[in-house]
C-alpha cells in the first residue's frame, strides 16, 4: 500500500450548512490533518460542477480516499460513490460526514455548530484512512412475481405484470378474488356499477396464461432477498377440488347448515358449503369447516365427484423475484363506539352493510328496507372511527365523505320522499370531479348539517340522533328510521402479521409504510417488495389502481434489468479465529450463517447477508468482521472524538 | 370587562384548545347543553378567537364536570377543565374589582338543601368560590 | 383481610344508608374495614387549575395519612373515589405539579396508594355472597353507573371497557336478570339540582326513558346505584322505578328481607 492521499470536500448546501457553520474555518482546520492532500468547499457539492471538482482532483492529486462533508449519506452517498467510480476510484473509498441533519439543522449556536462540524469531518478523515476497496456482486433475478391480496389493487398489479410477459402468482385468502370492491353497489363520483367494471378484470385474471391464481391460500413464510425470495404458501383445505367443480351449486342446495354470509356482512345467510357471490372467481364452491358437520350430503349430491370432506391443508414453496403487497383494509368496527348503538339496534348499519343493502344481489335484493319497512328518514354520520383519537385513529379515511354522498344520492333516487340528513364535520371532496358530485347531491335536497353526533338512542320505534348543529350553535335531536355510520378504513389485522413475517415497517397509523412519502410511494422499506392499494393507507379505487400500476411497473423494471447488485457491506468469517461455537447462527435475522462441517467453522452466505451487524458484535472470539465497518474503522472514529489533541 | 381572555386562559390551563376541530361532539354529548347560552364547542371557538363574552354566558357555571364530552372528544380535549379555568378567571376578576356577590344560598329550596348529599353542596361551593 | 376505609362526608350524613350497609356487609363477608384515622374532605371535585396546586392538597393529604399504615385504601363514594384517583394520578404524572404540591406538605407521598372501590372487594367474594343469599327475588336490575366511576379514561374503575358491564356480570352471576341500557353512564345532573332544576329533570328523564326501552314492566325493575349523588337525583326527579344503593340491595338479599 502506498501513502494515503485524502481529498476533503465541504458543502455549503446553499445556506443550509453555511448559514450556521463557518465553512472556511472547517477547511482551515482540516487542512492541518495528516494525509489530507486537498480541502475544498463549494456551494453545492452534489451539483455537476461540484462533482467535477472531485473528479478533477482525484486525477490531479492522485487521491485514493475521498471525504464529503454534506448532508445525510441517505441522500447523496450513491451520488458521490458514482462520482468516485467515474473517476476510476473504488466507490467504497468514500466517507461522508453529515454536517447538515446532524449539525446545522439542529444546532442554533454558530460556534457550537462549527466545532461540531470540525469534529465530524475530522473523524470522517480518520476513518477514511482505513477504508478498503470493496466489490459489488451481481445476482440474477427470478423473473416471477408474487402478488398478495386479490382486491382491485392486487388484480390490477397481477394483470399488468402478466401483460409484460412475466409469470405471476396471485394469492388470495378468501375463496374468491374481488376484495371490497366486489361488495360495492355503484362507485363515486361517476356512479358506474362496481361489479360491471370489476368482473371483467376478474375474468381476465383466469384467462391470462401468465397468472397462476391461488385462492383460499395464505403466505406462511418468506425468506431470501430481492430477486430471490422463497415463499411458503398454505393452501387451506377447501374440501372441493377446483379442477372438478363446475360451480353448479347442487351441493349448497342440499347442505343443511346455515351460517352468516360474510360477503353480505352477516345480513344474510349462506350454507356451510358456499360460493361467496355469483360472479366469484374462480367459480368454485368452498366448504367452511368451521361450520361443516361432515354429514356428507353434499358429497353424495355432487355429480362431478369434486368433494373431499377429509381434505387437509397443504403447504408448498415457490420462488419469486419480487412481491407486491395488496392486502387492502378492514372496515372500522363501530362496536368500539358503543354510544352509536351499533350491534344493539338493528337499524344502525355500517357503510359497507348499507352498500350491500343497496346492491341488487344483496340481502334485500336492492330494496331499502329496515325490519321489513321502507324508512321515511335516514341519517348518515361522517367520520365514524376516523379523525378520532378516542379509538386511536387520528387519520382521515378519505373515502367516507364521498361514499356517503353516493349512498345518499342512491337513496334519493329510489326513495324520493325519504328525508335524508347527513351529519358531517368537514366534507373532503378533493378528488377529480368530487366537488361537482357533492354539489349535485346537495342540490338533490339532501340536508347537510355540520356537527358530529354524540349518541344514538331509541324512543319508541324511532332512533334519535343527538348532535349539535355547529353552524347554528344549537342542539338537535333528529329522528330517523335508519342510521348509516360512515365507518372508516382501518389496517387489516392479518396485514400486521404479514408485516411481521416480512419485516415490513408500519407508519404511525399502522398501515404499511412506503420507502419515501413523496418520492417512493410504492416501494416498501425492503427492496423487491412493493405496496399498493389500501394496505398502504386509505384510498379510493382510482388511487388504488394507479398505485397498483406503479408497483407493477417497478416489478417489470426489475425483471427487465434481470440482475440486482448486492452491496458488499457484509460480514465475513476469519476462519482461523472461528471456533465453530454456533452462537452467531441463531442470532442472524436473515439465516445467513451456515456451518461448514468439513472445516468446522461458520460461513456467511453472501446472497443472504444484509450487513445488519448483529453477528460481529456477538462473536466471542472476534472472528466475524463487518466489511466497511470493521472494529478498527469504528474505533478510530470514536477515538478521534474522545482524544482531541 | 375588557380582559384578554385568551391570554389569561393560557396562563392557568394547559388544555390544548387549538387542536379543536369544532366538530361539536362535546356539545352533543353534554346532557345539559340545551340549557347553555353557548354550547361547549362554541365556548372553545369564542375562546380561541379571544372573545371575552364567554365569561358572561351561563355555560361555564352549568358544566357539571361529568366528562361525557371528554370521553367522546375526537381530539382528546377535556372541556370540563376549560370551564373550570374560565370560572376561576371570572371569579378572580370580579373579586379584584370587588364585584363578587355572595352565593345566594337563600334562593336554593330549603328541602333540597337539607336533604341533598353533603358532597353535592360542597361541589357547588367549590365551583362558586374563588381561590 | 384488613383494609383502611375512607367514607367521605356524605356517607356519614345523608348517605348513611350506604355507609351502614357497607359496614354490615363487610362484617358478614369477613372484610375488616377500619376507618382511616383523621380523614377529612376529599375536596369534592377534582380541579385542574395549573396555577393553584393547593386545590389538590385535600386528597393528597388523605393518601399520605393512608401511607402511614398501608398501601391500600377502600372507598365507596363515587365522588371521593374519583377525586382521590385523579389527584393521585396528576401527582405522579406531572413532575412540576408534584414539586409545587410538595411545597405545602409536611410529608411526601412516596408510592402510589392502591385505591380500591368497595365493589372490587365484593367481586372477590362472589361465591361467598352467592351461598349466603337465602331467597332470590326475581327483579330485573338496571345498574346506573353515572359519570364518576366511568371517566376519565384510563383512570376510573370502569373506564377501560368500551361499554362497562362489570356490575351486570356480577349480578347475573348471582342469578339476576340485568338490563344493559344506553344511558347508564350519562350524567345525573349533579349539583345543578340547586340552580337549574329543569336540567336535572331532563337528565333523569333521559335515563328513565332509556331503561323503559329495555324493560317491559316497570314494577319488576330496580335501579341500583353506587353514588350518593346519583341516588339523590334519581330519587327526587322520578318515581317510576325504585332505586337502591347496590350494597343495600345485596344486604337485604342476604338478610332475606
Ligand atoms: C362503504 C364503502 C364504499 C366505498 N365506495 C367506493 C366508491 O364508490 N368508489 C371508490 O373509488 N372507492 C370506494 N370505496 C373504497 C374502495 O373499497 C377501496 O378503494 C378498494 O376496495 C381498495 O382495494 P384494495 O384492493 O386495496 O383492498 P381490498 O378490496 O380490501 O382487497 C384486499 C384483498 O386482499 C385479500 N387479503 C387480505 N389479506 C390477505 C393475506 N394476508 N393473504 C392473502 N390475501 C389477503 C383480501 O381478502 C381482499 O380480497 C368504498 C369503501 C367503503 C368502505
Ligand atoms: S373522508 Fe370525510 S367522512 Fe371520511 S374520515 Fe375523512 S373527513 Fe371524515
Ligand atoms: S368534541 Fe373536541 S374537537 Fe369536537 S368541538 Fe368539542 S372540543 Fe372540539
Amino acid at each position: 500500500m502506498g501513502d494515503i492521499r485524502i481529498g476533503v470536500y465541504v458543502c455549503h448546501c446553499g445556506s443550509n450548512i453555511a448559514g450556521v457553520v463557518d465553512v472556511k474555518r472547517v477547511v482551515e482546520e482540516i487542512k492541518k490533518m495528516k494525509n489530507v492532500v486537498v480541502v475544498r468547499d463549494y456551494f453545492y457539492m452534489c451539483s455537476d460542477p461540484g462533482q467535477d471538482l472531485i473528479k478533477k482532483d482525484i486525477k490531479e492529486y492522485d487521491l485514493n480516499k475521498v471525504v464529503v462533508a454534506a448532508c445525510s449519506p441517505r441522500m447523496h452517498e450513491p451520488t458521490f460513490r458514482n462520482t468516485l467510480k467515474a473517476a476510476g476510484l473504488n466507490p467504497y473509498l468514500l466517507e461522508m460526514a453529515n454536517i447538515r441533519e446532524q449539525d446545522s439543522w439542529v444546532t442554533e449556536d454558530k460556534e457550537e455548530a462549527t466545532k461540531k462540524a470540525i469534529s465530524l469531518v475530522k473523524i470522517a478523515v480518520l476513518r477514511a484512512s482505513l477504508l478498503e476497496e470493496l466489490y459489488e456482486k451481481e445476482v440474477s433475478v427470478t423473473k416471477r412475481a408474487l402478488v398478495i391480496g386479490g382486491g382491485i389493487a392486487g388484480i390490477q398489479a397481477a394483470l399488468d405484470i402478466a401483460d409484460a410477459g412475466y409469470e405471476v402468482y396471485l394469492v388470495e385468502k378468501e375463496p374468491s378474488i374481488g376484495g371490497h370492491m366486489a361488495q360495492l353497489e355503484k362507485t363515486f363520483p361517476t356512479l358506474d356499477c362496481a361489479a360491471c367494471i370489476l368482473t371483467p378484470k376478474m375474468v381476465e385474471v383466469t384467462q391470462n396464461k401468465n397468472i397462476k391464481l391461488l385462492t383460499y391460500c395464505e403466505v406462511e413464510e418468506v425468506s431470501g432477498f430481492v430477486g430471490n425470495f422463497k415463499v411458503k404458501i398454505r393452501q387451506k383445505a377447501r374440501g372441493v377440488n377446483p379442477d372438478l367443480c363446475t360451480g353448479c351449486g347442487s351441493c349448497a342446495i342440499i347442505c343443511p347448515i346455515y351460517a352468516p354470509n360474510e360477503f353480505d356482512k352477516g345480513l344474510s345467510y349462506r350454507k356451510a358449503i358456499y360460493r361467496p357471490f355469483p360472479q366469484a372467481v374462480p367459480n368454485v364452491f368452498t366448504i367452511s369447516f368451521k361450520e361443516c358437520v361432515l354429514c356428507g350430503l353434499c358429497e353424495w349430491n355432487c355429480e362431478n365427484f369434486a368433494i373431499n370432506l377429509y381434505e387437509e391443508d397443504k403447504i408448498f414453496e415457490i420462488d419469486v423475484g419480487a412481491i407486491v403487497i395488496a392486502t387492502g383494509y378492514e372496515e372500522f368496527d363501530p362496536r368500539l363506539k358503543p354510544e352509536f348503538g351499533y350491534g344493539k339496534y338493528k337499524e344502525v348499519l355500517t357503510g359497507l352493510e348499507f352498500e350491500r343493502i343497496l346492491n341488487a344481489s344483496g340481502p334485500t335484493f336492492g330494496e331499502i328496507k329496515v325490519n321489513g319497512k321502507v324508512p321515511k328518514s335516514i341519517v348518515f354520520i361522517h367520520c365514524v372511527g376516523s379523525r378520532d383519537e378516542q379509538v386511536g385513529n387520528p387519520y382521515c379515511s378519505r373515502v367516507c365523505c364521498m361514499y356517503i354522498a353516493k349512498q345518499a344520492h342512491l337513496v334519493k333516487e329510489r326513495l324520493p320522499d325519504c328525508k335524508i340528513t347527513v351529519f358531517y364535520i368537514d366534507v373532503r371532496a378533493f378528488g377529480k370531479a368530487f366537488e361537482e358530485f357533492y354539489t349535485r347531491v346537495k342540490n338533490e335536497g339532501i340536508i347537510y348539517r355540520r356537527g358530529s353526533p354524540s349518541e344514538i338512542y331509541k324512543k319508541g320505534d324511532k332512533l334519535i340522533v343527538r348532535s349539535e348543529d355547529t353552524l347554528l350553535g344549537e342542539i338537535i335531536e333528529e329522528e330517523a328510521d335508519l342510521v348509516v355510520l360512515g365507518t372508516g378504513l382501518v389496517p387489516r389485522k392479518e396485514t400486521l402479521e404479514l408485516a411481521k413475517k416480512l419485516k415490513l415497517s408500519l407508519s404511525a397509523d399502522n398501515f404499511l409504510l412506503e420507502a419515501h412519502p413523496k418520492l417512493r410511494p410504492v416501494d416498501s422499506n425492503i427492496e423487491g417488495i412493493y405496496l399498493c392499494g389500501c394496505c398502504q393507507g386509505p384510498k379510493d379505487i382510482p388511487d388504488s389502481v394507479a398505485q397498483a400500476k406503479g408497483a407493477a411497473s417497478s416489478v417489470i423494471a426489475l425483471f427487465n434489468k434481470g440482475k440486482v447488485t448486492i452491496e458488499p457491506i457484509q460480514a465475513f468469517v476469519r476462519e482461523d479465529y472461528c471456533s465453530g461455537c454456533h452462537i452467531c447462527e441463531g442470532l442472524c435475522p436473515y439465516s445467513a450463517l451456515e456451518f461448514d462441517s468439513e472445516k468446522r467453522v461458520m460461513r456467511v452466505n453472501e446472497a443472504l447477508c444484509r450487513g445488519c451487524g448483529v453477528c460481529p458484535s456477538a462473536c466471542p472470539s472476534g472472528a466475524i468482521v463487518m466489511r466497511h465497518y470493521a472494529d478498527e474503522q469504528i474505533e478510530i472514529q470514536v477515538g478521534g472524538l474522545l482524544w482531541e489533541e | 370587562m375588557e380582559i384578554n381572555i385568551l391570554e389569561e386562559f393560557l396562563e392557568v390551563c394547559d388544555e390544548k384548545i387549538f387542536r379543536c376541530i369544532n366538530c361539536g361532539v362535546c356539545s352533543a354529548s353534554c346532557p345539559i347543553s340545551k340549557f347553555m347560552e353557548l354550547t361547549p364547542q362554541r365556548v372553545i371557538f369564542y375562546l380561541i378567537n379571544n372573545k371575552e363574552e364567554v365569561l358572561t354566558k351561563n355555560t361555564i357555571w352549568l358544566c357539571a364536570s361529568c366528562l361525557n364530552c371528554q370521553a367522546r372528544c375526537r381530539k382528546d380535549i377535556d372541556f370540563s377543565r376549560i370551564a373550570d379555568a374560565l370560572r376561576h378567571i371570572y371569579l378572580r376578576e370580579m373579586a379584584k374589582r370587588k364585584l363578587l356577590s355572595e352565593l345566594e344560598i337563600d334562593k336554593i329550596k330549603r328541602e333540597v338543601l337539607v336533604n341533598s348529599p353533603q358532597q353535592l353542596f360542597i361541589a357547588l361551593q367549590r365551583k362558586f368560590v374563588y381561590y | 383481610m384488613r383494609y383502611l376505609y375512607y367514607p367521605g362526608c356524605t356517607l356519614k350524613t345523608t348517605g348513611k344508608v350506604f355507609d351502614d350497609s357497607i359496614k354490615e356487609l363487610s362484617k358478614i363477608l369477613e372484610i375488616e374495614l377500619v376507618e382511616l384515622p383523621s380523614w377529612y374532605c376529599c375536596q369534592a371535585i377534582y380541579t385542574s387549575l395549573y396555577d393553584t396546586p393547593s386545590l389538590l392538597l385535600g386528597p393528597i393529604r388523605n393518601l399520605i395519612e393512608t401511607q402511614k399504615e398501608d398501601n391500600k385504601l377502600v372507598t365507596a363514594c363515587a365522588a371521593c373515589y374519583n377525586v382521590l384517583l385523579r389527584a393521585q394520578d396528576s401527582y405522579f404524572k406531572d413532575a412540576i405539579l408534584r414539586e409545587r404540591i410538595k411545597a405545602y406538605l409536611e410529608e411526601e407521598l412516596k408510592n402510589k396508594i392502591k385505591i380500591i372501590h368497595f365493589f372490587e372487594l365484593l367481586e372477590e367474594k362472589i361465591e361467598l355472597i352467592n351461598s349466603l343469599i337465602k331467597k332470590k327475588n326475581d327483579y330485573t336490575l338496571a345498574f346506573y353507573y353515572g359519570c364518576l366511576l366511568t371517566r376519565p379514561k384510563g383512570i376510573a374503575l370502569f373506564s377501560n371497557d368500551v361499554n362497562p358491564n362489570r356490575f351486570e356480570k356480577f349480578f347475573s352471576q348471582l342469578g339476576f336478570k340485568v338490563v344493559d341500557f344506553a344511558f347508564k353512564t350519562r350524567c345525573c345532573g349533579s349539583y345543578l339540582t340547586y340552580t337549574v332544576e329543569e336540567a336535572v329533570r331532563e337528565c333523569v328523564e333521559k335515563i328513565v326513558v332509556s331503561i323503559d326501552e329495555k324493560v317491559a314492566d316497570e314494577k319488576e325493575c330496580l335501579i341500583l346505584t353506587s353514588c350518593p349523588l346519583c341516588q339523590f337525583n334519581l330519587e327526587n326527579y322520578q318515581n317510576k322505578y325504585k332505586i337502591f344503593y347496590f350494597t343495600y340491595f345485596l344486604l337485604s338479599l342476604i338478610k332475606g328481607e
